[in-house]
């Protein structure tokens, strides 16, 4: 569906369409297939649209909303993912009476399939993470988190594999560093790992040991720091086996996916969605 | 030719072991009114928001032009600064007998813009949706400096009654604290918010200060507080000049 609310780039061209000989021969065979990714971040409980009199974002965004465009790209396409990079909760009322669980609820219901714990998904602290958990039929992922003694043990796992119509589809999560971000009392027991170092393992692990056919990263590590701070760009170009890292923190209007050559000089996709529900990104990948 | 049979070998065996994964495309869809609201899901909200519609839709008062927050600053920033810096500047004359300074927030909590027209507390709530409280700081003048260095490199935080003039690299030049240029031999008392206050933001400024006063009231009840006392005196919400933060050559 083309119309003048979808704004379409096409970053490479040589990468999109100079096909290598087993391309060439997948192409031929019709053995190629499209997965399309949808993807939000840093939603913030902005359930509803913004009001019409906002003076930044008049009568935009709206969860019901993305629901229709998530159906649309259901009806016309086999292979879709529905993914969501953190930061969940926090900034309408929703989240202050009812603790996240009218997110989860619905973002359920609109068939997301993961997401990964932001910084404000612990802003009722560890246990009201935890207890909204229940509510969210898809799955938290993070890979450098260590919940051990925590109520969210068990709970939040580093990676999973999701099979979206015969594409096996590896999913993991990366956070970004809370301290300094929330306060103490309300994540002290989380311990912060370097994200990259348990992000290529258990890259590693879904490509070569689950023989995923593709490997998804959510990232709320933010796009872009220009200081030594980890960012998605940074941790792209260090990371292995992964080849889409879907953003947030930042609530980067990305104008267009960014590709960066990863440590063994692959392609990675990095994308971000703005936040508060604005826009609904989207990435066409080729499978083979 | 060797040279041309090694080409060839490297491309092939780039090929076969290239990845499986090829991007071809990616477009983004601004949320608008064009695109339909799906009515299953909108269902599904409605018992959520109906519970919430009789206390948020409460008209609290009235602005003349919608504010928003930015850096260096903004009109909601000047605002929120104000109406905190006032109401516990009311505090500290009347349960401590001696006056505030300053106030200092971070723009980063400021979460929505206010609205132009009439504004609820539900927009409010998306304004500062955060559960923190007001507290007054008594911090040294050498803890005074590191926080105007922190405003001046971050390129600007929300301030009442403090003015600065900030130099391009990220310094500044002059500071003027409650009418008085900046003395670092005396202390401070700053309102801020508790996130801030245990070093929130990395504002280690605030780390263990002289005295620290609890106002127990949170800031966005301050706000709600503010904003309907003057409703009800028929006065417009108005946004306040933007000349605290000046950039110098």
């Amino acid at each position: 569906m083309l119309n003048r609310r979808s704004f379409i780039r096409r970053s490479s061209l040589a990468g999109a369409f100079l096909l290598t000989p087993e391309w060439m021969r997948s192409l031929q065979a019709g053995s190629l297939k499209k997965l399309v990714i949808l993807h939000t971040n840093d939603i913030h409980s902005h359930i509803d649209p913004f009001p019409a009199n906002d003076p930044k974002f008049p009568n935009q965004g709206g969860l019901a909303r993305i629901a229709t465009l998530v159906k649309e790209a259901r009806a016309g396409e086999s292979h879709v993912i529905l993914l969501d990079s953190g930061d969940i909760f926090q900034g309408t009322p929703y989240f202050n009476r009812f603790g996240g669980k009218a997110e989860y609820e619905l973002m359920s219901s609109m068939g997301y399939a993961a997401s990964t714990p932001g910084n404000h998904d612990f802003d009722n602290g560890i246990n009201g993470l935890a207890g909204m958990l229940p509510y969210a039929q898809f799955q938290m992922l993070n890979a450098n988190y260590r919940f051990d003694n925590t109520t969210l043990a068990g709970k939040i796992k580093p990676s999973t594999v999701v099979d979206v119509n015969g594409i096996k589809v590896g999913l993991l999560g990366v956070g970004i560093e809370l301290e300094g971000l929330v306060p103490p009392q309300l994540c002290k027991d989380v311990v912060y790992t370097d994200p990259v170092a348990a992000a290529n393992r258990e890259a590693a692990l879904l490509k070569q040991e689950h023989g995923c056919d593709v490997v998804i990263c959510l990232s709320h590590l933010g796009y872009r720091y220009d200081d030594k701070k980890i960012d998605d760009r940074k941790f792209a170009a260090a990371s292995k086996h992964i080849d889409v890292i879907l953003g947030g923190h930042t609530h980067t209007f990305m104008p267009a996916p960014e590709l960066v050559a990863n440590a063994d000089g692959h392609e990675v996709v990095i994308n971000q969605a703005g936040w508060g529900g604005l826009r609904l990104g989207r990435i066409n990948l080729g499978i083979r | 030719m060797k040279r041309i049979h090694f080409l060839y070998a490297s491309l092939m065996l780039l090929a076969s072991c290239g990845p499986a994964v090829r991007f071809q495309g990616g477009a983004y869809t601004r949320i608008d009114s064009l695109i339909a609201t799906d009515s299953v899901e909108n269902s599904k909200i409605l018992p959520y928001r109906n519970q919430l519609a009789a206390e948020m839709n409460e008209v609290i008062g009235f602005a003349d032009s919608g504010l928003i927050s930015r850096r260096p600053e903004g009109p909601l920033g000047n605002l929120i600064a104000d109406v905190l810096y006032q109401r516990a500047e009311l505090y500290m004359l009347e349960s401590m007998g001696f006056p505030l300074h300053a106030c200092v927030i971070n723009a980063g909590g400021i979460r929505a813009s206010l609205p132009k027209g009439p504004v609820t507390v539900g927009q409010i709530y998306s304004i500062a949706p955060f559960e923190n409280e007001l507290v007054v700081l008594r911090i040294s003048g050498a803890k005074m400096a590191e926080l105007l260095n922190y405003i001046a490199k971050k390129g600007g935080e929300p301030v009442s009654n403090i003015h600065l003039l900030i130099r391009k690299d990220g310094s500044w030049a002059e500071a003027t604290i409650a009418n008085k240029p900046f003395d670092s031999r005396q202390n401070y008392y700053i309102a801020t918010n508790d996130y801030l206050a245990q070093g929130g933001d990395k504002m280690s400024f605030f780390n263990q200060p002289l005295e620290r006063y609890d106002l127990r009231v949170k800031v966005r009840d301050a706000l709600i507080d503010h904003l309907r006392k003057d409703y009800a005196h028929g006065l417009h919400i108005q946004a306040p000049a933007t000349n605290r933060l000046e950039y110098v050559e």
